[in-house]
């Protein structure tokens, strides 16, 4: 059909390829503890762009040998060049998966093993690897545009969460420095290493005479946003923060609300995204793998590769898996002998073509999906705290959670006299609490609908705060935009009972059903989290006081010392 | 190798020969006359009863042709007959058997003569059919109500009908040993490309079955990959839509005995497009194809995601919200994906049960299915109010999806996404995204990519539109499907070219 007549794809696929196989991946790995960071990381990434660029431009140069490597270095040559990248594939295969084994489980689903969820993204990514480049180009095409414009869309919506005076923090504290910024290229070098693939598909791909342009344009768009990033996650999370988070990308969404309240998070959206990303990522990762193999003519890979994938990415001895050295084996291994290989390719320079294979990979995907058990838990099942008490009582922390009365809160019940409900858990540790949660309690513990946190007085004074901090960030499911409150015993504010409402919605209500002048401002865990890794202190919480029925929320010793002698009456005594 | 046999100018032996094999063919007549001057010329006529009842009447040709041959010499009646000297309308001369039977069981009669070696194929109305009726499966407000009838002779002239070009070319087969099934390929002479129809006759010689009854034998022996649930063809029974796409460079098949005729190639963007999407103007048209996308997504996401929150990600949902499932669901026995896969379930076997009653009795099906069940098994908390929403919504979605093979293959998809977003939450929903997209993307109809438009190589306007209907006047050219040089399909005339210059001139 006239429609293929040259069966290669287009420039446009070839960006959109490029930009998402790469950007998923990097935005989860490259920022974050240990990872490249501020300042110095921009203009590392900025320096590694402009050699890349270089590079790209001089291994077009060179690609012919890469059509056929058997007839071009001979048997043995070609089959040494196919296995070294083969290796790097199959470790980047088995890093892919190790990601998403960190990621799934505890950000999205918990209850199914990581390993069991790398290994469906295995089989879902292996179909279809041996068919072709004009199916890569076209899956990248219909898909690549969407991603795209969802994550610049996201990130851009992400600007209004960042505060100034957090940027200005990262500019004083990161400073200017040679090294980091020359460590920094070169990670993102490394990272970007995976383009060296490139030569063995310039034969499928329209217009070689032009191809550097899309491949310049996708280094550009990856690097743009990754820089844009760089900024963004410490104007909202602040400096020290993303220095101590190892995914800081994740919990960047965490906090934001979507105009309108259709939704009261998309986070999990957000991970979606990126999930797909990592997913193409690792389709592309076999298919190239594939065409290597076929180049090399070491046969088809379709079924084993997959498998050597999986088994890099499980296979541990005494506690260290392959995956470990992934980042040393780029740095000393894959990256300067790609470049000693682009070096003898340059030199000897030559042009050859081979062709494709083609067949189907069938999927035991549905089939299998009892193995995976049944980690979801019905909504009914489940607790929904709306409020959430930490206090010190002599030793032992008091947690308590305040339910919603269901009935009343939805409107679908009767007229009851029940009250919302107080579950308070005492214990020396917060593992210990979690024990005995799991053994009195039949319902599972839903925190992703917290809205207030009542820290007492004791626990605040005392040097304890941290482990309380420790405990929430293990949880995932809290928001960032929860409001954090100081009271004398944080027990007392959570039984504190009102027929019409909770709490949890009591409280943000006083918060948040102000005109814009009058809108309090309160304390968020997200803001919290940033003054205790960037200072290891807590913010000056606003207080709650209960004088008799009423409760009252003063912002800071200020408003307390005004406003103590004031009194209201409630519109039921009025009556 | 079968031995053929020929007519024998022995008007008996071809008799005896004829009768052996219509042994217990009561339908199949086989009629001795004597014609000619003093009745001395020895004649047979055979032919299928229903489908030429009329041959005996004065009035018709084959009656005015034998009230003819009372009058000649029987030596003239075969020279009469090579030479159709009464100019009857599709007279053949046929030489063997095979040629006879094949003429007498498509509906003609046939006529032998004592002492000629040949037989003529008389032309006749053929087998009763329905008529041209209104397409029932693809009602639109505006635009042509005809439709396909089963006779491929009627479809074709149907579509001749709208283009009355002889650059439209029928070319006519027989498909199935048995049934011997008329099948034709219609095609612009000029837009059409080579390989396409190479690739179509090819596919049509590629099988030898017994019978095709209808157009979607042919069409599931011929598509590839055959395991693929989506339909690499697309079926139309409005004969507009096929004189559309003809236009378009496409080409399309006609089975006798079928209502439905298969356009090809087949892309996804053309399930989504209704015809009449091309009589509205470009606002309301695009409205409605953004409107079916978004059904589309809704028929086959809905229930996954719906399940995929409700299980593993409650807190994107506002609070009151998720307090009210919980509420809903409180009492309930089932799990959700148990729930919603049983209510699925139900809703199937309303739909079936409504296709398959008549006409006055679907409505109450719907009414008894949507009601009653409904609102029956919500009262006796067997599900959630909730739950019969998600499955209304779907529903309503596949409903908007102009083409049925089309719908049906994202209703099918929808169980494989339901349960991934029950077992495997947003991750599942994301693992079943790329894997449908994954094989999409792989899919060909006849080497056209499936995904055309939204995957493409060349100009928006040289692939044709996709979920934007653009404007009638912008469309100058064709689609990927019809011959470059051919691309253009709308220009100025000359003569409104001259008359807009010499205005320009007068008001200058």
């Amino acid at each position: 059909m006239k429609y293929a007549e040259n069966n290669r794809i287009s420039h446009r696929q070839l960006y959109r390829q490029i930009v998402l196989s790469f950007a998923a991946p990097f935005l989860i790995c490259i920022p974050g503890k240990n990872g490249v960071q501020g300042v110095n990381g921009a203009l590392g990434i900025g320096m590694a762009v402009l050699i890349l660029l270089v590079f790209v431009f001089w291994m077009l140069r060179s690609t012919g040998g890469y059509t056929d490597p058997v007839k071009y270095l001979g048997k043995t040559g070609g089959g040494i060049l196919g296995l070294f990248f083969m290796v790097y594939l199959i470790m980047s295969g088995a890093y892919l998966l190790t990601l998403i084994e960190q990621i799934v489980p505890i950000w999205l689903i918990s209850g199914i093993s990581g390993k069991w969820l790398s290994f469906l993204a295995v089989a879902v990514c292996a179909y279809g690897m041996d068919r072709g480049m004009q199916r890569r180009g076209r899956l990248a095409d219909v898909s690549g545009g969407m991603f795209l414009l969802i994550i610049l869309l996201i990130l851009l919506l992400c600007i209004g969460q960042g505060k100034t005076e957090y940027l200005r923090e990262t500019w004083n504290e990161a400073g200017l420095d040679g090294t980091y910024i020359m460590r920094d290229a070169y990670g993102f070098l490394c990272a970007f290493s995976g383009i060296g693939l490139l030569p063995f598909a310039m034969k499928d791909i329209e217009k070689k005479g032009s191809t550097g342009k899309p491949i310049f344009y996708a280094i550009l768009t990856v690097g743009g946003i990754l820089m844009f990033v760089l900024f963004l996650l410490p104007a909202v999370l602040g400096w020290k923060r993303i220095q101590k988070e190892v995914y800081p990308i994740l919990p960047l969404l965490a906090g934001a609300d979507l105009p309108g309240n259709v939704l009261a998070r998309f986070d999990v959206l957000w991970m979606g995204f990126l999930l797909y990303g990592i997913l193409f990522a690792l389709g592309s990762l076999f298919h190239y793998g594939n065409q290597i193999l076929d180049a090399v003519h070491l046969g088809s890979g379709k079924y084993w590769m997959p498998l050597v994938v999986y088994l890099f990415f499980a296979v541990s001895w005494k506690g260290m898996r392959p995956v470990d050295f992934y980042g040393r084996y780029l740095g000393y291994i894959f990256v300067p002998g790609l470049l000693l290989i682009q070096i003898w390719m340059y030199l000897r320079g030559s042009h050859r073509r081979r062709k494709k294979a083609a067949a189907a990979i069938g999927l035991l995907l549905v089939l299998t999906m009892s193995v995976s058990g049944c980690a979801g838990i019905e909504p009914e099942k489940r607790m929904y705290p709306l409020a959430m008490g930490i206090d010190l009582e002599e030793l032992n922390y008091v947690l308590s959670y305040g339910m919603p009365n269901l009935p009343q809160a939805t409107g679908q019940g009767k007229d009851t006299e029940e009250n919302a409900e107080v579950l308070t858990l005492r214990g020396n540790s917060f593992e210990e609490m979690q024990a005995l949660y799991e053994r009195s309690q039949e319902k599972y513990l839903d925190i992703g609908h917290l809205q207030i946190l009542v820290v007492g007085a004791a626990l605040l004074d005392s040097d304890r705060w941290e482990e309380f901090l420790e405990y929430l960030k293990k949880e995932p499911l809290a928001g960032e935009n929860i409001y954090l409150f100081r009271a004398e015993k944080a027990e007392n504010i959570l039984n504190w009972s009102n027929s019409d409402t909770s709490l949890g919605e009591y409280l943000t209500g006083l918060m948040e059903n102000r005109t814009s002048g009058q809108q309090k401002k309160g304390v968020t865990l997200r803001e919290v989290y940033h003054q205790w890794y960037q200072y290891g202190t807590v913010p000056a919480l606003p207080e709650i006081i209960l004088t008799g029925e009423e409760i009252q929320v003063y912002l800071n010793e200020t408003e307390k010392n005004v406003n103590t002698s004031g009194e209201m009456q409630t519109p039921d005594r009025m009556g | 190798m079968e031995e053929i046999k020929r007519i024998s100018a022995n008007l008996r032996d071809n008799e005896k020969y004829i009768r052996k094999r219509c042994e217990d063919c009561a339908d199949i007549l086989i009629r001795p006359m004597r014609l000619g001057e003093e009745r001395k010329a020895d004649c047979l006529m055979v032919y299928i009863e229903v489908a030429v009842s009329n041959m005996m009447l004065d009035d018709s040709a084959l009656g005015k042709m034998i009230n003819h041959f009372w009058e000649i010499s029987p030596e003239k009646i075969p020279e009469f007959l090579r030479n159709n000297s009464l100019g009857i309308a599709d007279v053949q001369q046929l030489q063997t058997m095979d040629e006879v039977f094949g003429a007498i069981l498509s509906g003609n009669a046939v006529f032998f003569i004592d002492g000629y070696d040949r037989a003529m194929k008389i032309s006749s109305k053929g087998y009763p059919d329905m008529g041209v009726s209104q397409a029932e499966s693809e009602k639109v407000l505006r635009g042509s109500r005809e439709g396909f009838s089963d006779s491929v002779k009627t479809n074709s002239a149907l579509v001749r009908k709208r283009l009355r070009d002889t650059r439209m070319k029928v070319v006519e087969s027989q498909s199935g040993v048995r049934s011997n099934t008329v099948v034709q390929v219609l095609y612009m002479e000029d837009l059409v490309q080579e390989e396409l129809l190479e690739q179509v006759k090819n596919r049509l010689k590629e099988y030898k079955v017994d019978g095709i009854l209808d157009s979607g034998m042919l069409e599931q022996l011929t598509e590839e990959p055959w395991y693929s649930p989506f339909p690499q063809y697309q079926v139309t029974e409005r004969p507009d839509r096929a004189a559309q796409e003809l236009l378009n460079g496409k080409v399309v098949i006609l089975c006798d005995n079928s209502p439905s005729a298969l356009i090809l190639p087949g892309a996804f963007s053309g399930f989504m497009e209704s015809s009449e999407d091309w009589y509205h103007h470009f606002e309301m048209a695009t409205f409605l194809r953004v409107l079916r996308y978004l059904a589309l997504l809704t028929a086959t996401l809905l229930p996954g995601l719906y399940l995929a929150v409700i299980r593993f990600h409650t807190q994107i949902l506002p609070t009151n919200l998720v307090l009210s499932f919980a509420e809903a669901r409180g009492g309930v026995p089932f799990s959700s994906v148990a729930e919603l896969i049983l209510l699925e379930l139900a809703f199937e076997l309303i739909r079936e049960a409504g296709v398959r009653v008549p006409g006055a009795l679907g409505n109450a099906i719907g009414i008894v299915g949507g009601l009653i069940i409904g609102d029956a098994a919500v009262s006796a908390n067997l599900v959630s109010p909730i739950v019969v929403m998600i499955v209304a919504l779907t529903a309503l979605g596949s409903m908007v999806i102009p083409d049925e093979e089309f719908a049906a293959a994202f209703r099918l998809l929808k169980y494989g996404f339901l349960l991934l977003g029950g077992f495997l939450g947003i991750y599942g929903i994301v693992l079943g995204m790329y894997l449908t997209a994954a094989h999409l993307a792989g899919l060909l109809s006849f080497g056209v990519p499936y995904l055309v438009p939204f995957v493409r190589k060349q100009p928006i306007r040289r692939v044709g539109d996709g979920m934007i209907r653009i404007p009638f006047k912008t469309r100058k050219y064709r689609p990927v499907y019809a011959r470059k040089e051919q691309s253009l399909r709308l220009r100025k005339t000359r003569a409104f070219e001259a008359g807009s210059q010499n205005k320009k001139e007068t008001d200058r």
